[in-house]
């Protein structure tokens, strides 16, 4: 629900981080009104991410606005709003969403398939919009899902056949932040690695439950037959490397973008958000908040 | 249409002499023709280089001061460090990686007999890896073809780049290098941007104080 393409908060500067909030609530909000109301739940860190990538690419800039926030309604918050790319982020991730809700109906689990299909109908009307909206997008998630299917039901150690389906996914949807052709091909190649890296970092995030629960993971050669949490742990841990690999590459790629603006969010989130998501992988989610180890 | 070469150098019209080199040498670093070896963006990668070559040129010639000492070689292609096999044409193959048809590149490579596969075949293979986005398989392959022949500059350079990178060594990096101790001290992941500090935020308004005070 959160996402891994995240900024880290210790280094933004307020104003940065107002802004960041002003994205991240007009998401929320766009979702809302012109979507379902409930399709507000998808709204993530990745597409703050798209959504200040694409303002910055067609120097764009959000107007602000103060309104309720819909979770609590006796705040007035800044909002960013009426704007092209926070509806395609919208739209986008109301598609994702849609396709990743009917894969985890695949789930075994009763409690799990039960709550995605609820979601799934609570989004569909939604989805049915963004749908229309983009129908090139949603064909190709599709048959990217498809493929993913193949690919898992075969099971492979490949990380890269693994992440392909992904990758190749968020990287259509980066296309199409630019008309210009050079500017195409970079936002290809920085999407296909950056969906590369959200679907690695689960991977790796999920190894512990996946092995649980007999589901397929990339990573599940790697250790014996029936392995003790720490050699999971130790696992993981190596894996890393991997995944700052796929960052350095990711940040090859952005440097050749034209930034207009937003450059030091972008920058935080590219040089140390990523990062930082990578350490987290493997940890708690209270050791993440407070910073402390449990053991 | 002349862009502002200041612009293209990220600095103000007035910063100094000094300023002004080393925003170069920062710039061209991270565009370094090295950096994007075998990478299927480095066309781009180049002619961003000739723009930084350029702005500072024209920055130096507006100041009336030499130009730089050292011309920067020009682009180092991928093909200028080709060399002619006779098993196979690796100047063809390279051709296709260089205009994005890695199928293509992939298809030939495959049909190459394994007796025929060398340094050179390895390299190619990580180089179609690598245009592919396949990062593990790419290094893997630059792996081989760096230990079958150290002495090759091409391959160590690709097989290092990645080793750095594996190591948190990302290319043009404003804030230095990659330093553990910063992130795992205390810091908290972006998730409490909305849960944490809103609520918080929020609760205290709710109680008549105001933690931040723009909300």
């Amino acid at each position: 629900m959160f996402g891994y393409i995240i900024p880290s908060k210790p280094d933004l500067t307020i104003r940065d981080f107002n802004t960041y909030r002003a994205v991240y609530c007009g998401l929320c909000k766009t979702l809302s009104n012109k979507f379902t109301a409930s399709s507000r739940i998808l709204v993530g860190y990745d597409f703050v991410f798209l959504t200040l990538l694409s303002l910055s690419l067609k120097d764009g800039e959000i107007t602000v606005s103060r309104e309720r926030c819909n979770t609590n309604p006796l705040k007035k918050v800044p909002v960013a709003k009426g704007n092209e790319s926070i509806e395609f982020s919208a739209a986008m991730a109301v598609i994702t969403a849609y396709y990743k809700l009917a894969d985890d109906m695949s789930d075994e689990r009763f409690i799990k398939k039960a709550a995605s299909f609820a979601t799934k109908l609570a989004i569909s009307r939604g989805y049915k919009r963004a749908k229309r909206l983009y129908p090139e997008i949603d064909k190709l998630i599709n048959t990217e899902m498809e493929n993913q299917s193949g690919i898992e039901r075969n099971s492979t150690s490949s990380t890269d056949l693994a992440s392909q389906s992904s990758a190749n996914g968020l990287s259509a949807i980066f296309e199409m932040l630019s008309e210009e052709e050079n500017t195409k091909r970079i936002l290809k190649r920085l999407g296909y690695l950056l969906g590369r890296f959200i679907y690695l970092c689960d991977a790796g995030d999920d190894l512990s439950d996946d092995i649980k629960y007999n589901r397929f993971n990339p990573l599940r050669n790697r250790l014996s037959q029936n392995p003790a949490e720490d050699e999971i742990k130790q696992a993981v841990e190596e894996f890393k490397g991997s995944l700052r690999l796929n960052v350095g590459e990711i940040a090859s790629t952005y440097n050749l973008l034209e930034i207009k603006n937003y450059r030091e969010i972008l920058d935080n989130i590219i040089f140390l958000g990523l990062y930082t998501s990578i350490d987290n992988i493997g940890k708690l989610k209270t050791e993440i908040v407070t910073g402390e180890k449990t053991e | 249409m002349m862009t502002d070469p200041y612009r293209v150098l990220e600095i103000s019209p007035d910063a100094s002499d000094e300023e002004v080199k080393a925003s170069y040498r920062r710039l061209s670093e991270k565009y370094d023709a090295e950096n994007y070896s075998g990478n299927p963006l480095a066309d781009l990668a180049a002619k961003k280089q000739k723009d930084i070559n350029d702005a500072y040129d024209r920055i130096m010639a507006e100041r009336s001061i030499q130009a730089r000492q050292n011309p920067r070689a020009a682009q180092n292609t991928y093909n200028d460090r080709s060399q002619v096999f006779s098993n196979y044409d690796s100047v063809a193959i390279r051709n296709m990686i260089n205009s994005g048809r890695t199928g293509e590149a992939e298809e030939t490579l495959k049909a190459i007999k394994p007796s025929f596969r060398d340094a050179e075949w390895n390299f190619l293979m990580g180089s179609v890896a690598h245009a592919k986005g396949w990062l593990d398989e790419a290094e893997r392959y630059f792996s081989i073809a760096t230990s079958m022949q150290p002495s090759n500059k091409e391959y160590s350079a690709a097989y290092n780049r990645m080793k750095g990178y594996r190591q948190g060594n990302a290319p043009g990096n404003p804030y230095g290098g990659y330093d553990t101790q910063r992130r795992s001290g205390g810091g908290c992941s972006g998730c409490d941007i909305c849960t944490g500090l809103l609520c918080a935020d929020c609760c205290c308004e709710c109680m008549g104080g105001d933690l931040i005070r723009c909300c």
